[in-house]
């Protein structure tokens, strides 16, 4: 692997250089002191991951970001910064995909770049990794967007009502998941829920969020509000038929956002045409794996399709998202997977409690 | 005469009412200017701590970075040390004389190998540990810094006591043994972070103070603080107790007062309970109240709803 570390602070490039040497790790590092040096070095290098610090001379680091995004799309972008101001956060969060907070140990940074890398396996093809490296942020809803900005225009508007608005759009869900779990926000333990990432952010900073965003509109071709519909009744199913023992927000939040490349029809449409290796789940997965949501968000959203050969065993967090996707989707579970967890006579039950929902959902 | 004083008559036929008038007046004032005070202070320290963190952060990354690095050299050329030194005494049978020998066994004993081998990793060990509480002071300097501190947040009340200890450090460690005893359990807590770690800063200020009053400035014998916290019902519940003073009878009904102070000028402005009443009381909805006895100590027990009050409501 290749890294390209950034800093104007020699001394912090010295001391990354020592603590990866003693780390043994084996990738092949560079290290350049401005954000020009940065971009002559790239020229003839190209880097799998390039790490830059926030505030430099000359060009800082949310510029070079967005270069290296235009340039090469396929680099991943991560911030290393003593910033303190939440607005730092959410600036660097529009051109990184990862945001790491000054002072980083050594063996956090490794496990932080490592778990970046390993999302690659998902998606093979370094075309879709191109499309997909690009990707700031989706679409949300046009709906629940302009109710969500009401609702901030409001003091009087608690986490817990915009949390749960929130919630029903898995674009929007995204976009706070992926802040509340840069290092900058996430204390000790990585945050699952689009409620909990509500609490951690705060209200002030999600209006500034919200307000400051660019809504980009959806690609044409896509239906948003159908889409939406269907991952929220999937995340509300999970909350029904969940098992004991399994992490159910962490479910949830997988139901949710199972979906979002049908927010991306362009790079669903380029993974067929290569053949279809790549499914629209790995896809999914890639893109909130890059942005760093738990690894168990990521993981069951790309295994959900295919819970007989990733959780054969019992009817667990996998089997409970595949079985809310294919309900809410109206769609054939895999029944031979059911049948062998012994789940297949709960089904009709399960269709029963699908159009109870429906029917509130409607109403 | 000056014009005040003609104001003065002109205005109160009583002098004697006049001057409680003015007294009043006077008192107030003061407390406005205390408060004034208290919160230009506050801003201040907000706008400071947050260059202060950003510039002290760079270093903290390479200085640790660098420790880290040499802790782990140390301990490759110690297993080096380990695999040489045999080496020497097989030489020693070998080659008695040679000079070779004897300049090994005299940088063995300039070096005096034991003792580095014992006191380098205790050092490294303490500048991480040191470093660690730098970093920890100063990502709560980076919370203090947020202007946004009217937002009730999910905080984990365990991460948030140990902080706060850590910050007040200076201020009990020279008369208490700190005691913090957690429930792993108790789930987080919809807070406003810095203004309940303002509260427990307060509390812990107090109870230091407290046990000062008991035993003196440089007592030998140290007292003791607790922190415990616990689910209590629909609420966490957090007790500082203290092995102090306690609280007399005859002010017991005033200690919340603003401005209510037994403290020397400097050390006390009666404000610390009453910012903790404000705060968990009228912004949390909690309680907050306290157990004492007189010459044996005190216990301060905060309460905050698990739920907060905006979502109970939505
Ligand atoms: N833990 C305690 N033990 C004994 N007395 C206390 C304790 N906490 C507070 N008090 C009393 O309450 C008074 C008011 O406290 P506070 O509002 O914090 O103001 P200050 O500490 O500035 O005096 C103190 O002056 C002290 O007399
Ligand atoms: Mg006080």
């Amino acid at each position: 692997m290749k890294v390209l570390f950034v800093d104007d602070e020699p001394h912090v490039l010295e001391g990354i250089e020592r603590s990866l040497f003693t780390l043994d790790c084996d990738w092949d590092v560079q290290f350049a002191s401005s954000g020009a040096a940065a971009l002559k070095r790239l020229e003839d290098w190209s880097a799998d991951i390039v790490v830059s610090d926030m505030r430099m001379p000359g060009m800082d680091g949310a510029e070079l970001l967005t270069r290296v995004k235009q340039r090469w799309p396929d680099t991943l972008r991560v911030i290393l910064s003593g910033y303190t101001e939440q607005e730092a956060a959410f600036r660097a969060m529009h051109v990184s995909h990862q945001f790491l907070a000054k002072p980083c140990q050594g063996g956090d940074l490794v496990e932080a770049l490592n778990r970046l890398i390993i999302m690659r396996d998902l998606v093979p093809s370094r075309q879709l990794r191109e499309m997909l490296g690009a990707i700031a942020e989706l679409p949300p809803s046009p709906r629940i967007y302009l109710r969500l900005r009401h609702l901030l225009e409001q003091d009087s508007s608690g986490t817990g009502i915009i949390a749960s608005v929130m919630e029903q759009d898995p674009a929007l869900s995204s976009t706070v998941l992926k802040l509340a779990n840069s290092t900058f926000f996430r204390r000790s333990h990585p945050i699952v829920s689009v409620h909990a990432a509500v609490m951690r952010l705060g209200v002030s900073l999600l209006h500034n969020l919200v307000l400051t965003a660019e809504c980009y509109p959806p690609q044409p071709g896509v239906d948003v509000e159908q889409l939406r519909e269907r991952s929220l009744l999937a995340s509300l199913l999970v909350r029904k038929l969940a098992p004991s023992g399994i992490d159910v927000e962490c479910c949830v939040s997988a139901a949710l956002l199972a979906h979002v490349s049908a927010l991306l029809p362009k790079v669903v449409q380029a993974a067929q045409d290569e053949g279809g290796a790549v499914s629209p789940a790995q896809i999914a997965a890639y893109l909130l794996g890059i942005w760093g949501l738990p690894l168990p968000i990521v993981y069951t959203v790309a295994r959900h399709q295919r819970p007989l050969e990733h959780e054969p065993q019992r009817f667990g967090a996998i089997g409970v998202v595949h079985a809310a996707i294919a309900l809410a989707d109206s769609s054939e579970p895999d029944f031979a997977y059911l049948e062998q967890v012994g789940m297949a006579a709960q089904w009709p039950s399960w269709l029963q409690i699908v159009e109870v929902l429906r029917h509130d959902q409607q109403a | 005469m000056a014009p005040h004083q003609q104001y003065m008559q002109g205005e109160a036929e009583d002098p004697k009412q006049a001057v409680a008038e003015l007294a009043k007046a006077l008192h107030e004032l003061r407390s406005t200017q205390a408060q004034l005070l208290q919160a230009q202070k506050l801003e201040s320290i907000g706008q400071l701590a947050a260059g202060i963190a950003h510039e002290i952060n760079t270093p903290i990354q390479y200085v640790s970075d660098n420790v880290g690095f040499i802790k782990r050299c140390f301990d490759l050329l110690t297993a080096y040390v380990d695999v040489a030194q045999p080496l020497i005494e097989d030489y020693r049978q070998l080659k008695p004389d040679s000079p070779l020998l004897a300049a090994a066994d005299a940088a063995i004993r300039r070096a005096r190998l034991d003792y580095l081998r014992k006191q380098m990793p205790a050092a490294l060990e303490q500048a991480i540990e040191g470093l660690q509480r730098v970093i920890v002071i100063v990502a709560a300097m980076k919370q203090f810094s947020h202007p946004s501190t009217a937002e009730h947040t999910s905080v984990d009340l365990a991460e948030l006591i140990h902080t706060t200890v850590t910050i007040a450090r200076h201020e009990w460690k020279y008369v208490a043994e700190m005691d913090v005893q957690l429930d792993p359990d108790l789930p987080s807590v919809p807070c406003q972070r810095n203004e309940i770690s303002q509260v427990l800063l307060n509390l812990i200020v107090n109870a230091a103070h407290a046990i000062t009053e008991l035993v003196g400035e440089n007592a030998e014998q140290k007292g003791h603080i607790s922190i415990r916290t616990a689910r209590f019902g629909e609420f966490a519940e957090i007790r500082i107790c203290d092995t102090g003073s306690g609280i007399p009878e005859a002010i017991r009904s005033r200690v919340f007062d603003p401005f209510f102070t037994t403290k020397a000028v400097g050390k006390g402005t009666g404000q610390g309970l009453a910012i903790a009443y404000s705060t968990v009381v009228e912004k949390h909805r909690g309680q907050i109240f306290f157990e004492t006895t007189t010459g044996k100590g005190t216990c301060f027990v905060v309460r905050l709803p698990l739920q907060s009050a905006t979502e109970s409501a939505s």
